[in-house]
């Protein structure tokens, strides 16, 4: 299936009444909002929750070379 | 571990071994940059004429595919072949971080999907070839991490995890065929496709922008999460040096 994106704010070709689609009441809708919402949420969950992942370990390593340091 | 001459001395170790602290610059480049691609995609970019404001979904979801798919698992797969070839740990360790940070992406490409199949399918999910075997290579990257976990002896565990790490990258090109191959509602390569993208210029601008703040993104995951592996290596062999 072949996926063809069209801007809602170009002007129709070939038409004699060439007019602007305007978006319609439909494409913003609560719920279709509320999905693009919860996409960027989950970005921040996800890619947030990484990053403090990585924070913690690279402490967790720090911690243990000084453990290490400090035991010798 | 397993190559001698990658094995330095243990006041060498001890220096590399450090952990890098401060600020991670490309860490907040990339935050900085998803930002006002964000920005640019929401404000600046037009609404799609049938799908509506959540085809914006798009900007996120095809370049953390792209991105786990093509930079993260064939990579890691490159490293897992060269490293049962070489047998240098760096490769054990780059094919190790990239498997994790592309199935951070992974996660994220499967999450961000059924949001916009329920707004342009009108369901959440399909068990179709292409979302079944992208789950399917989810799985398949969780055990991979699991399994590293799993095994204390390095050596061992290098050479399995390549053995799976190269099962993985076959994976992907098969991923990528399925729409091709098999009957599915999902659609078909919109940029890595032989024609010109169809989508309008401000679109394209908006999605290229985005797959380079992504790529910022990837680059700065992928570097810390190496550095942190190099230090963990490094450290555990001054442990065993001492033991």
């Amino acid at each position: 299936m072949m996926m063809f994106l069209q801007d809602s704010t170009a002007k129709q070709q070939g038409d004699s009444t060439t007019t602007a689609l305007v978006p319609t009441a439909e494409m913003r809708t609560p719920q279709n909002v509320g999905y693009l919402q919860s996409v960027y949420v989950e970005f921040v969950l996800i890619f947030g929750g990484y990053i403090l992942l990585s924070f913690r370990r690279n402490s967790n390593l720090r911690h243990r070379q000084q453990r290490f340091r400090g035991s010798r | 571990m397993t190559s001698a001459s990658a094995s330095p001395t243990i006041q060498n170790s001890e220096r590399s071994s450090e952990m890098p602290g401060g600020i991670d610059w490309l860490l907040v480049l990339a935050l900085v940059a998803f930002a006002a691609v964000t920005v640019r995609s929401l404000v600046y970019t037009p609404i799609e004429v049938r799908q509506g404001i959540a085809q914006k979904i798009f900007y996120v979801h095809v370049p953390a595919a792209v991105i786990s798919l093509y930079v993260s698992c064939i990579p890691s797969a490159i490293a897992s072949v060269m490293y049962l070839w070489l047998k240098d740990e760096r490769l054990d360790r780059i094919a190790e971080s990239l498997a994790e940070v592309g199935l951070v992406f992974l996660t994220m490409v499967l999450t961000s999907g059924p949001f916009w199949g329920k707004t342009t399918w009108g369901t959440w999910w399909q068990w179709d070839a292409r979302l079944t075997t992208t789950l399917f290579l989810w799985f398949v990257l969780v055990g991979y991490l699991v399994m590293r976990g799993a095994i204390e002896e390095a050596e061992a565990r290098a050479r399995l995890s390549a053995v799976l790490g190269t099962m993985i990258g076959l994976l992907v090109p098969f991923i990528h065929l399925t729409v091709y191959l098999f009957p599915t509602i999902h659609p078909a390569p919109v940029i890595l496709a032989p024609q010109k993208p169809q989508m309008s210029s401000e679109m394209l601008i908006t999605l290229l922008s985005s797959f380079g703040a992504f790529v910022v993104l990837y680059a700065a995951l992928l570097r810390r999460r190496y550095r942190w592996a190099t230090a963990r290596d490094l450290q555990q062999q001054l442990e065993n040096q001492r033991a």
